[in-house]
């Protein structure tokens, strides 16, 4: 019992909020597509030595009928997956989320550290400051094409507030669902 | 006759007593066991540098120990890019600490792909590897929980204990480094664990 018992303060809660700053101009977007809009785009450069990185985003729906993000691609990586990161008694575990994602009727889904993130193997382009093409497949020929702008590797916190969740709400999951 | 009942008699006391001692060194090891689980002890795997290390070679400072993979693409960079930050926050006190990723992948992870990849987030991370058999003695002595899993593209992933574990200099485990914490709090409990004995 006394092994198990420190793995449930590891318990991280859901994505770590990187931090608000949608506001700071250098995340990538927005890209809208009828009631769709993505913004709050970035990606952490790739270490060397390492070949998968991740993408960031929020995707909005401003419409009246749910949409559904079915895949993602990329022309600078091998394959681009969607997945989600959960977090269960402390022990981490990457979910490829086969049916897609719903982006709910006037809500939102935020794809964050330690939650929802799109991930890329085989990264061509790693510089910080170089554009990630990018390509949300929304299904039935609807897709949008967004350059997500790649952030230092210590970037997870450029506004210096790691913790900082205003503006950014989340719930377990990452998903949030706002109805306005 | 009577000599043969009095040993069998004697034989049997000593059975008993035997038993006894048994019985109450069994349990005097499970409450031996308990109260001793400890994270944390020996192990011996090999750094960036190709260099075979053991706890030993880091008992001269606190140290963060971290599991985690370089194809790891969410959780161990923002895990390792947290503390990069909070070690660069503490200055000339971050030269006090360890900063240990052990790899839960030593398939993938070489100690030449390791160097690159933790020394990316700050010269003084530390990246150990080892041999299955020394990543699975590692993983059992800190308590940590891996497993490979298969991904849509083919490849595979890792599970794995996320949690940032925490050592004094003496090698006493002191909990876990909350990642959501605020820098302030994270900083706080970063002094404190270089402070301790």
């Amino acid at each position: 019992m006394i092994t198990r018992r420190w793995f449930c303060f590891a318990s991280l809660g859901g994505p770590w909020l990187i931090s608000s700053a949608y506001a700071h101009g250098e995340y990538g977007g927005p890209w809208t597509l009828g009631d769709l809009v993505v913004d709050g785009a970035w990606a952490r450069v790739v270490p060397g030595g390492a070949k998968s990185g991740s993408i960031y985003l929020r995707i909005r729906n401003t419409g009246a009928s749910e949409a559904k993000l079915i895949a993602a691609e990329s022309s600078a990586a091998q394959s681009a997956m969607l997945h989600e990161t959960k977090d269960t008694d402390g022990v981490a575990s990457m979910r490829h989320l086969d049916d897609g994602l719903v982006v709910p009727e006037y809500g939102e889904v935020l794809f964050a550290p330690g939650g929802f993130h799109v991930m890329l193997v085989g990264v061509t382009k790693s510089t910080p400051g170089e554009l990630l093409p990018l390509r949300l497949d929304f299904g039935a020929g609807r897709f949008i094409d967004i350059e997500v702008p790649i952030f230092p590797l210590t970037s997870s916190a450029p506004d210096g507030d790691y913790n900082s969740s205003a503006g950014a709400d989340s719930e377990a999951g990452g998903q949030s669902l706002h109805k306005h | 006759m009577k000599t043969i009942r009095v040993a069998l008699w004697i034989a049997a006391v000593i059975a008993a007593i035997a038993s006894g001692f048994l019985v109450w060194s069994s349990q005097n090891q499970d409450v031996t066991q308990v109260t001793a689980v400890q994270i944390g002890g020996p192990f011996t795997l090999t750094d960036q540098n190709g260099r075979t290390v053991t706890e030993r070679d880091f008992a001269d400072k606190a140290r963060l120990v971290f599991f985690g993979f370089t194809f790891c693409p969410d959780v161990c960079p923002t895990t390792l890019a947290r503390i990069a930050g909070l070690v660069q926050q503490l200055g000339r006190d971050g030269d006090k600490l360890h900063v240990l990723l052990i790899s839960v992948d030593p398939e993938r992870d070489t100690p030449a792909a390791l160097k690159d990849y933790v020394e990316a987030f700050d010269k003084r991370f530390l990246g150990l590897t080892g041999t299955t058999q020394q990543i699975s003695a590692a993983a059992k002595v800190f308590r940590i929980h891996y497993e490979k899993v298969a991904t849509a593209n083919g490849d595979y992933t890792m599970d794995h204990t996320s949690g940032i574990l925490m050592f004094s200099a003496s090698g006493a485990f002191k909990g876990l480094m909350k990642i959501e914490d605020t820098d302030e709090r994270s900083l706080a409990s970063l002094r404190s664990l270089i402070a301790a004995p």
